[in-house]
């Protein structure tokens, strides 16, 4: 009975041991022994030339190793280095950071944050055998996006190096969808977690997400870009959220842009208990920032945007919320509106978020099986690989530019809320000077009694749009949305949708789009 | 009669114009608060399975042997937080508990002989029921304290004696017996830290119907729960 006390007091005692991670910022680089040619992968060189950017960056010097060891004697460990943020992760304790802040070489100590999430949710049900003839789905999947396009034009992402940040890859190199990459597509993986070169193991969720990026079965695609150059990096935990992931995702979009990655997809997200709102500006947060600095260093971001829509947090999750990264929102495939668990935009500075959206509940093959998943994990890499094709087609294009041209290009634009962001990427678009059709298919009236009535009303010009869906939002002269409708026409004039005057001020602008038209009236 | 026909009319003219709205989102651009969000979902469901040992503790004299009168349980748990740091608990669950009696005639249910080995065992359905206080939200990384009500519906019984002479190992056993109650209830009280917990077991009841005469087994049994689930 002794052993037995002592044994649990001993696991207890094992239970309560826990430390404060910080990331300690120093002052300045050395800059004498760093070389790019040498630092970087051939394919990070000439990515940098294709996009017009220096090779030498002071953010890729190294961290200076003596202002590390002079750290050492005051903290408990050393997780790793940021570059790009010229610090590194420790283990410590508070008073003994109190004192490390005083250093002259510290500029300063920032606390770390514990709170990420793999965005997929559960599978919702299983289809019956005969699958062969069910894969066709995955065509429509892609056709969604307009995926016949890009297969027209050979436009599979070859040449275009890829990355995935995620929780585990089981059996990627023999799985049915996705092993065809591991015949000379596939460059190099990354466990960060345990900090090993990646093995083929672990929750399946990155296999997933990579196949709606780059999988492929019998004769029909999952993803868009099946022939993309293959990164992999691990790190996410999934048994527990593991108190480092922030940083360890900030360390492998380093990783990614040391190896020369274009695009990164990162079906990963941030919110939760050590976060708040207001932090959702895309200058707070480290993995923000991180995002940021990725598109001005080349590569751009993929994020899903959360599967928060329907519990407290409701908003985008960080790193979304970055100007520079895309965030991607979950549509259904019933009715190609919102699913009620994507996240919802804008930033904290009222920027448009998600950017755009893909579908968020999907087929995926699983043990022979087809299965029907949810979640914005799934949208992120549908437009990744839709992007990677974007790339193919036009290596020369920046991260920003590459993020302006999904947006062009997806289905409401120059339309935008904040549950859809400008539609879903359209590749018929991409090979289509005309964006959009302002000769619109509905119109803006007043009422028969608008100084009685006091509405305007929106009403179809052909009967053949009874049933279809009408998109409008109102613009306040601030620039932000004061509110965002879709509705479905019915074919009674009394239920044509009314905006109210009473909900409108001068300045505020009415848009409207409606079957790719679109129109937008100024209230003066 | 007049507020009648005017609730009336404005609820069939509200009916008239309903649109068809599939989305309809008003934002506030001052909705940011610095207000940290938990957003850990606030029910919990689990699969929990536990080994123990029946002890002597609180008996008189050793009756059982410890080591060979382990329980194992599998049990599915619903967690509800009620406020901060306090949860509802309800679960349902199948119970095996075993005793091996320490001493050749310590235990008598059948005969008088004194036989080299005696086991009892008694399966039951198991409900139970209480609170939990626990530090964090997320259970994985929280220590918890945890006390309920256990309410056990008897499904099997056996008694099994083994015996050996010259040679000859000679196994008796008897099940469904007749003079063992069909409930039971009591307490436990458990000490953990995310998915492992350490348990104590006290039962209320007796065993044995109160005119077989038997000797009650003892009460307290001390073990380890493992458990998997979400969030």
């Amino acid at each position: 009975m002794r052993n037995f006390v002592l044994i649990l007091l001993t696991s207890l005692g094992f239970c309560c041991i826990s430390q404060t991670r910080y990331l300690v910022v120093f002052t300045d680089k050395v800059e004498t022994d760093f070389d790019p040619v040498s630092y970087f992968d051939t394919a990070a060189l000439k990515s940098f030339k294709v996009q017009g950017l220096p090779t030498y960056d002071w953010y890729d010097l190294p961290v200076n190793s003596s202002y590390i060891k002079a750290l050492s004697p005051f903290i408990d460990s050393l997780r790793f280095d940021l570059r790009w943020f010229n610090g590194v992760v420790v283990y410590g304790k508070a008073d003994r950071m109190d004192v490390v802040k005083e250093f002259s070489f510290i500029k300063e100590v920032i606390t770390l944050g514990n709170s990420g999430a793999i965005l997929s949710r559960k599978k919702d049900k299983v289809f019956s055998p005969n699958l062969k003839s069910k894969f066709n789905v995955f065509d429509w999947q892609l056709e969604t996006m307009g995926g016949s396009y890009f297969k027209k034009k050979n436009l599979d992402g070859t040449g275009i190096r890829v990355c995935v940040l995620d929780v585990g890859f089981p059996d990627v190199d023999t799985d049915p969808i996705t092993k065809h990459l591991f015949n000379g597509n596939y460059i190099e993986g990354y466990d960060f977690i345990r900090d090993k070169p990646l093995k083929f193991k672990g929750f399946k969720h990155g296999k997933q997400v990579l196949s709606f990026i780059a999988g492929k079965i019998d004769t029909h695609r999952v993803g868009l870009a099946t022939n993309i150059e293959l990164l992999l990096a691990r790190t996410e935990w999934m048994l527990t959220e593991k108190p480092y992931e922030e940083e360890v995702w900030i360390k492998a979009l380093e990783w990614a842009h040391k190896k020369g990655a274009r695009l990164v997809n990162s079906s990963l997200g941030y919110s939760g208990k050590d976060h708040s709102h207001e932090e959702l500006d895309g200058k707070t947060t480290l993995i923000s920032k991180a995002g940021n600095l990725a598109a001005r260093k080349g590569l751009l971001v993929i994020n899903a945007a959360g599967n928060e829509g329907d519990n407290k947090w409701k908003k985008i999750v960080l790193p979304s919320d970055a100007d520079s990264v895309l965030a991607v929102g979950g549509i259904s495939d019933d009715n190609g509106l919102r699913l009620k668990f994507s996240s919802f935009g804008p930033s904290k500075d009222l920027r448009i978020k998600p950017n755009v959206c893909a579908l968020g509940r999907v087929n995926i093959l699983n043990n022979n099986k087809l299965e029907i998943i949810d979640g914005t994990s799934f949208s992120a890499p549908l437009v990744t690989g839709f992007a990677a094709c974007v790339l193919q087609n036009n290596p020369t294009l920046k991260p920003f530019e590459l993020l302006e041209t999904l947006q062009k290009v997806s289905s409401l634009y120059p339309y935008y809320d904040y549950s859809h962001g400008y539609g879903v990427p359209q590749a018929s678009k991409l090979f289509n000077e005309v964006i959009f059709n302002d000769t619109a298919s509905v119109v803006l009236l007043k009422s028969p009694n608008y100084l009685k009535d006091g509405y305007y009303f929106l009403k179809y010009k052909n009967s053949k749009y009874f049933g279809t869906q009408v998109f409008y939002h109102i613009q306040a002269k601030e620039g932000y949305l004061k509110s965002y409708h879709v509705v479905k026409f019915e074919d009674d004039a009394a239920s044509f949708p009314r905006i109210y005057e009473k909900d409108l001020e001068i300045g505020d602008v009415i848009r409207v789009w409606h079957r790719g038209t679109y129109f937008e009236k100024f209230i003066k | 009669m007049k507020q009648f026909l005017l609730l009336f009319s404005f609820l069939v003219g509200n009916l008239v114009f309903a649109q068809d709205y599939l989305i309809k989102e008003r934002f506030d651009p001052d909705n940011f608060s610095d207000v940290k969000i938990d957003t850990a979902s606030s029910n919990y469901h689990r699969l929990k399975s536990s080994w123990g040992l029946n002890t002597n503790l609180n008996e008189d004299d050793e009756l059982i042997s410890v080591w060979g009168s382990n329980l194992f349980s599998i049990s599915y748990a619903y967690d509800k937080p009620l406020f901060k740091g306090f949860h509802w608990n309800f679960g349902i669950g199948y119970n095996w508990d075993n005793y091996r009696f320490k001493s050749r005639n310590d235990m008598m249910l059948h005969d008088s002989i004194g036989h080299d080995k005696v086991k009892f065992r008694i399966q039951y359905a198991s409900l139970n029921t209480g609170f939990r206080l626990q530090t964090s939200k997320d259970y994985l990384t929280s220590f918890y304290l945890e006390v309920n009500g256990y309410f056990n519906v008897k499904t099997f019984t056996k008694y099994t004696t083994w015996d050996k002479l010259e040679s000859m190992k000679i196994v008796n056993s008897a099940s469904r017996l007749s003079y063992v109650n069909p409930y039971n209830y009591g307490f436990e009280a458990k000490i953990g830290y995310g998915s492992i917990s350490f348990y104590s077991r006290y039962r209320l009841s007796n065993i044995f119907d109160s005119e077989s005469g038997y000797r009650e087994l003892p009460r307290l049994a001390l073990g380890i729960t493992l458990e998997v689930g979400e969030p």
